[in-house]
């Protein structure tokens, strides 16, 4: 239902700017471009306007509410559940990565799989914040102060987490696509086969790389989806059954998540600038085609764990060729494959550290 | 298939034409490669030097005459590697001869100057092959190019 404005909601925005803040200020210790996340927050609040749109449209107008109709025809409540909640999710993260994604087309602001995870992050904080200020109102208004409060404390930790681990997990995928012309010719040469991406484009009559690139997107939103999903109806059998089980499980869920994304922002692959800059770009000293006979070997030796052998001879052919990417992509990935207990792997972090080939944070 | 063609030959040590590189238990042998080792023939040609070092585990000393090599591929680079392992464990030596400037540079970004001697010419391979194997000329004051005859 669009609400109808009341001086209340600059109270419960107030209240919900606090939790906003803190997870700002989360992200924000793994970022630089600090202006331009704010700026993206900020527009992530006008992401719930589609869907207040779409609320209000199904409300007026019920014979486009194609949601519920597809409900009613289906007799077992589980699965109405599970409908109602992946149209939810669908719209949500649709909207939520839309942003990000006009964006960077406008003005090329990711230029690492990291980046494109980071300004996900924040436009989903962004919605999660103007969505938690209609919530508290909702709750404040209509049941009081103490269901007001357990909302406040959970919508601010898990569902807010929620939020921005969805969209993290759409952003890095996206990022993937993006850059998939390196990361595929990477992969390709370790190995992997591209079996589905092939198939896909023989299918849809395009290019392996298209092919990729579409499946990589709807892979992220797909995992989005399911996972927003899931947490949701969660919360639902919750409120249904009653059984602190299931809130447990949400909780227990998001956590898992969080530490997933996590991991992944560790990533030295990550980090990595993918984006050709031709203002500043090296030319090569070696031959094509001995570099291209390196760049294979790279990926049989890759292939057999011999990452320390790649690294070095990594950072032997960036002397010759600097802006090569798929040779900084498996330097990268071969510092990260190595086993953290591996003493290699400490020394190489120091001989081999961050450079301005990788983004850092301050 | 590309072509490419290797032979092996002996590489003759010590103080008489007589004397062959089996002497004193060491073996020292030169194999010449003429062509390009891709992947229509590397899996193939790579079955001799591993039947070369199946015969002599030991003490093998190979000289690698890359003159007539144009063109190598990665996976005869993986091979070479092993080759090096291999005669290595053996306490063997291997050392390559007049490779072009091409192959040159991809044996140093890849590392394997760091461990094979590359040298410019035949004669100076086979000084460098030799030199540590312990074979002396018994005619100390003498002419020393039956040392590096071929």
């Amino acid at each position: 239902m669009m609400p109808n404005f009341d001086p209340l909601y600059i109270v419960y925005g107030g209240l919900a700017f606090l939790p906003a803040i803190i997870w700002l200020l989360v992200i924000f210790k793994k970022t630089r471009n600090k202006k331009i996340q704010l700026l993206i927050f900020f527009l992530g609040t006008f992401s719930v306007v589609p869907i207040f749109l779409i609320q209000y449209l199904f409300l007026n107008f019920p014979q486009l509410d194609f949601v519920n109709t597809l409900e009613s025809s289906i007799k077992s409540p589980t699965l109405q559940f599970i409908i109602l909640y992946a149209w939810v999710s669908i719209t949500e993260e649709l909207v939520k990565q839309w942003l990000v994604r006009y964006l960077d087309s406008k003005f090329l602001l990711i230029e690492t799989i990291n980046d494109s995870i980071q300004l996900s992050l924040v436009s989903a904080l962004g919605f999660s914040f103007a969505e938690n200020i209609f919530y508290f109102y909702q709750i404040g208004t209509n049941f009081g102060f103490a269901p007001l409060i357990v909302a406040y404390l959970f919508r601010s930790v898990f569902t807010t987490c929620g939020h921005l681990v969805f969209s993290g997990f759409f952003g890095y995928y996206y990022g993937i696509a993006k850059f998939s012309i390196s990361i595929v010719e990477q992969s390709n040469l370790s190995g992997k086969s591209f079996f589905v991406s092939r198939m896909l484009g023989k299918l849809l009559n395009i290019s392996k790389i298209q092919a990729y690139q579409e499946a990589t997107i709807l892979k992220g939103l797909l995992a989005a989806i399911l996972m927003h999903t899931t947490f949701n109806y969660s919360l639902e059998m919750n409120s249904s059954t009653g059984n602190p089980a299931y809130i447990i499980f949400a909780a227990i869920f998001i956590i898992s998540c969080y530490l997933g994304l996590n991991h992944i922002l560790k990533q030295r692959a990550g980090r990595l600038i993918l984006v050709q800059d031709s203002t500043q770009s090296h030319p090569s000293t070696i031959a094509k085609t001995d570099e291209d006979v390196i760049i294979e070997l790279l990926g049989m030796w890759f292939n057999k764990g011999k990452y320390v052998d790649v690294m070095h001879i990594c950072e032997r052919l960036l002397k010759r060729d600097p802006d090569n990417k798929i040779v900084k992509l498996f330097k990268a990935k071969a510092l990260d494959k190595m086993d953290s207990s591996n003493p290699y792997r400490t020394i190489l972090s120091k001989l081999f550290p961050d450079n301005k080939e990788e983004k850092t944070t301050k | 298939m590309t072509d490419i063609n290797i032979t092996i030959e002996d590489i003759k040590i010590g103080g008489s034409a007589n004397d062959n590189s089996q002497s004193e238990g060491k073996v020292a042998k030169i194999v010449l490669f003429k062509g390009q080792l891709d992947e229509t023939n590397v899996d193939e040609k790579a079955k001799l030097i591993y039947a070369l070092l199946e015969q002599n585990p030991k003490n093998l000393h190979l000289l690698m005459n890359f003159e007539g090599l144009e063109y190598m591929n990665s996976k005869a680079i993986g091979y070479l590697t092993d080759w090096y392992s291999k005669i290595s464990e053996g306490s063997g030596k291997m050392v390559i001869a007049m490779a072009h400037p091409n192959i040159l540079d991809i044996l140093e970004v890849v590392g394997l100057t760091q461990l094979i001697k590359c040298l410019p010419t035949v004669d100076e391979a086979k000084l460098e092959l030799l030199d540590t194997s312990g074979i002396t000329n018994s005619n100390q004051g003498g002419d020393n190019s039956s040392l590096i005859a071929a």
